[in-house]
């Protein structure tokens, strides 16, 4: 199901809230971008993309000042590493619209999705593990009204196996961010040893 | 990331039929491994099967070659679109 934050995203997204943004940085860490001389409203811009020298940022909450991102991506390997923390002068520009919710994560909570729900119970986050949030698929037929996100998952020797994935979310950020869609696995799929693979598909109406 | 096209005799808009040969094109993450890509394509759950009814695309056109050439091994179809190959 799409819940509420995911219909405020798509709202956003597809209508538009504002226009760009751009300034220049006064400071910038792996998390943030700062600009002093900044007069932004508070938490506005959440779920927006920062571009800021040649690495973007998903926006997670803003003072007035500050711009807290999830982390820098390279954008031709969003699902990849993080990418370089931007200079501390760098021009930003703040982007219309939202990031690409195209984010899979998984977890074995079987607890009926709510349209509320904000985080993904219980979310598997094992470092280093094969079933973690990832980057998934994006496919589409041309006129169809409709599109997909599929994740590949293979377990590894990180993962506390056996476990059975019961639900999956999207988000549109690698680690935090906003959970657009949150749907039970049927039938279950229990993985048991390191090399087993799932692949799952969510459907979402445009 | 790897983009693949496929040309789809037989699709589906969540699971009812569309008219006409349509192309279903796919965005693979980059740090999917080949099985994985392979996998996220050809899998029960996976993108042919939620965009057609059809046993597999009748052709796939792809950035990524080694791609497109798992893709056309696995359900029997060629490599590129037929009318590029008529434009030659």
């Amino acid at each position: 199901m799409k819940v509420d934050s995911g219909n405020d995203y798509q709202a956003r997204v597809m209508g538009g809230d504002f226009v760009g943004i751009t300034g220049t940085a006064t400071s910038t860490t792996a998390t943030s971008l700062t600009n002093t001389g900044a007069s932004f409203t508070t938490n506005a811009y959440i779920g927006h993309i920062v571009v800021a020298g040649t690495v973007y940022g998903v926006i997670t909450a803003n003072t007035g000042t500050v711009l807290t991102v999830d982390r820098w991506y390279n954008p031709a390997t969003p699902g990849g590493a993080a990418g370089s923390t931007p200079g501390g002068t760098s021009a930003y520009v703040i982007l219309p619209g939202g990031a690409p919710a195209w984010y899979m994560a998984l977890t074995a909570n079987a607890t009926a999705p709510a349209a509320g729900d904000t985080t993904l119970a219980a979310e598997i986050t094992t470092g280093g593990g094969g079933l973690i949030r990832k980057l998934a698929t994006y496919a589409h037929t041309g006129g169809a009204a409709s599109y997909t996100l599929t994740g590949a998952y293979t377990a590894n020797g990180s993962d506390t196996l056996p476990v059975t994935i019961a639900k999956m979310g999207t988000f549109n950020s690698i680690s935090s961010g906003t959970m657009l869609h949150e749907t039970l696995v049927s039938p279950t799929a229990t993985l048991s040893a390191s090399g087993d693979q799932l692949t799952i598909t969510q459907t979402v109406s445009t | 990331m790897p983009t693949i096209h496929m040309g789809n005799p037989a699709a589906l808009d969540r699971g009812e039929p569309m008219e006409g040969e349509r192309v279903t094109t796919a965005v693979i993450p980059e740090d999917y491994t080949a099985t994985e890509a392979l996998s996220a394509i050809t899998a029960g759950d996976g993108v042919w099967a939620n965009h057609s009814a059809a046993s597999g695309p009748v052709w796939v056109e792809s950035d990524d070659e080694d791609l497109a050439v798992a893709v056309s091994k696995y359900y029997g179809c060629p490599v590129g679109r037929p009318d590029a190959e008529e434009n030659r």
